[in-house]
């Protein structure tokens, strides 16, 4: 269970208040030593102390209410139709290779649905279309191509894998070693760690990262060198490097981001060489944090549950007033 | 000034306070069977040197010219006996001053009353560890001994059986027997130990000796009240329980009189709160009235 506003759980500790107060307030007032017990009327001994039993469970009432409004707050996120759902998110051509059909075979008899792209849809507006009907994890089958991703990224709670099939079952040339050149001139150490992440989930073995001296005013002389294959990944840089090789540009928001495999796959895969790469899970490192955002139907959910959890708390509260009334009633009676 | 156990307990000396309190009740206030020195002429004694001028017979050196003191001797001593009640229910305390403080006091002005009186005095500390016992002797010591035993007194143990009394208190013949205790017993152990007393032909005086706070039952809230001899302990809420808890002590009280009366004996309640000498002296007007 997810929370969107998880500071307040901390609002639980307010729980040790009443039982403090219970443990004080437990304590026989005073203990008065006499000659002898013989005058002391027995009967209101059982009813003086029998509002002990009733207190206890106006604590637990207490309790309960603290507990009920400390997670109405924390705005606790329930799946708004299915649990442990899972979708795939996949455009129909993937159907035409071999290991994209296998892949999505597997899927499904694993329990996923399948959210198919539309003719004009991007993979973004899939997710959100399958993150509105399951609050279970999602995979993305797509062909690595720049093409797929949309311009508006949203933000889901859901936890997203990507795979990427290759369109064709060319077989994939793994004795030519291909360069991958990183010009990072930010040095962040969870941006290269995210970036190395990336390029190994998606080009594995047959990648060679290499590394080369670097002058940051002049990145093309940097980067001529390099042959057409190769790949150069620019981190942060706002010119547009003349190479032979082709070049990611990556801002630090992209590093970060979820799809950055999938940037770097379609970069990196010429069309004649995607063929081989079944599935590439994205590392853990990688998968969204889960209380980055929450999709707006969900939001919605967690309200009323949030409102629900309010009443309950009340209705406690009231309950717990009642419980106290008739226990003083009752001891002015005797 | 009130001489309450309170204001009495602000000092640890016995003498002074038996003193402060047989000086409150005045002395010959009580008729005593057995009158001390110079009231009952019996000789004259040729005057020594050392001899108490007082006690010299001034008409008769007017006379003859000699000197002769008039000596004169009790026709009888009348033992008063203390016992005073020392079992563990005796610890019971109100503002600081416990039963058994208050007992302590009582005693030993009633032991230096007696003692001005030239009568032979006895203390029996009643509880079930050996009984701190003084016989009824008149001495010179007598006095100091039983102020001493007094002072070490301490409330302890429970109401023990007769014969352990019995043996203590028929020793010297009949007498004035005054008990102090709390009346708090198990059954009726210490009614019982009255009436053989009086059985024994023993001019019994109970001092009953009482809590105000116990007798009104002024306590509020939840209490857990512990029985001294016993360790019981109950959990009342005292503002419930206040109207019968009253009831039945002071009902218990009542019986507790009607019965000791019933017997022949004195009865005397003495409150915590109440000055002693005010207390003893209203009885003692009592008694020298009724004689």
């Amino acid at each position: 269970m997810a929370f969107a506003a998880p500071l307040w759980l901390f609002g639980l500790l307010a729980l040790a208040l009443p039982i403090a107060l219970h443990l004080y307030g437990r304590r026989p007032g005073r203990t008065i030593k006499l000659g002898t017990l013989r005058d002391i009327p027995t009967t209101p001994v059982a009813r003086a102390f029998a509002p002990r039993i009733e207190e206890r469970w106006r604590l637990l009432l207490r309790c309960a209410m603290l507990a009920c409004v400390a997670l109405a707050l924390a705005t606790p996120l329930f799946p708004s139709h299915r649990a442990s759902g899972a979708a795939v998110v996949a455009g129909a051509t993937i159907r035409d290779t071999d290991t994209g059909r296998q892949l999505l075979d597997s899927l499904q008899q694993a329990g996923a649905d399948w959210v198919e792209l539309g003719e004009r849809e991007d993979t973004w507006s899939g997710l959100l279309r399958a993150a509105q009907a399951t609050r279970g994890p999602l995979a993305v089958v797509g062909t690595g191509t720049a093409g797929e991703l949309g311009q508006v990224r949203p933000s889901l709670a859901n936890a997203v894998t990507w795979h990427v099939v290759a369109p064709s079952s060319a077989p994939i040339d793994r004795a030519s070693h291909r360069r991958v050149v990183v010009l990072n001139g930010n040095g962040r150490s969870d941006v290269t760690r995210r970036l190395d992440a990336a390029i190994k989930a998606v080009a594995g073995e047959a990648a060679f990262t290499a590394t080369v001296d670097w002058n940051p005013a002049d990145e093309s002389a940097a980067l001529a060198p390099l042959q057409s294959q190769d790949l150069a990944i620019v981190v942060g840089s706002k010119s547009e490097p003349v190479s032979p090789a082709r070049v990611l540009r990556l801002t630090e928001q992209e590093i970060l981001s979820s799809d950055l495999p999938f940037r770097v796959a379609s970069a990196w895969l010429a069309p004649e060489q995607r063929a081989g790469l079944t599935r590439l899970p994205v590392p853990a490192a990688m998968a969204l944090p889960r209380h980055e955002a929450t999709a707006p139907v969900l939001r919605q959910t967690a309200q009323r549950v949030s409102n629900w959890l309010f009443a309950l708390g009340a209705l406690l509260l009231l309950a717990e007033r009642l419980l106290a009334y008739a226990s003083r009633s009752r001891s002015i009676l005797a | 000034m009130l001489l309450t156990p309170r204001l009495l307990a602000s000092t640890r000396d016995l003498t002074l306070i038996a003193r402060r309190i047989a000086d409150g009740v005045g002395f010959g206030a009580h008729r005593s069977r057995a009158p001390g020195p110079g009231l009952e002429f019996t000789q004259y004694r040729p005057y020594q040197p050392g001899d108490d001028l007082r006690r010299l017979d001034w008409k008769l050196a007017a006379r003859s010219n000699r000197f002769f003191i008039r000596e004169s001797e009790r026709e009888s001593s009348v033992p008063l006996r203390l016992l005073v009640d020392s079992t563990g229910s005796m610890a019971y305390a109100e503002d600081g001053v416990s039963l058994l403080d208050a007992a302590r006091m009582l005693a030993a002005g009633l032991a230096l009353i007696a003692d001005r009186q030239g009568d032979a005095i006895g203390l029996i500390a009643v509880s079930d560890a050996a009984a701190a016992m003084v016989p009824a002797r008149r001495e010179q010591a007598q006095l100091a001994r039983v102020l001493h035993a007094l002072e070490r007194m301490q409330a302890h143990g429970r109401w023990p059986a007769w014969n352990e009394i019995e043996s203590a208190a028929a020793t010297g013949g009949r007498g004035i027997t005054v008990l102090l205790t709390d009346a708090a017993e198990v059954k009726d152990e210490i009614f019982a130990a009255i009436r053989r007393l009086a059985a024994l032909r023993h001019e019994v005086i109970v001092v009953h000796l009482a809590g105000r706070t116990l007798l009104e039952f002024a306590w509020a809230g939840a209490i857990r009240f512990e029985e001294l001899e016993s360790g019981r302990t109950v959990d009342v809420d005292a503002s419930l329980a206040r109207d019968r808890a009253r009831a039945a002590t002071q009902q218990r009280f009542e019986l507790f009189e009607r019965a000791v009366r019933a017997l022949g004996a004195d009865y005397q309640r003495v409150l915590l709160d109440e000055p002693l000498d005010g207390a003893l002296r209203g009885w003692l007007r009592l008694r020298t009235r009724r004689a």
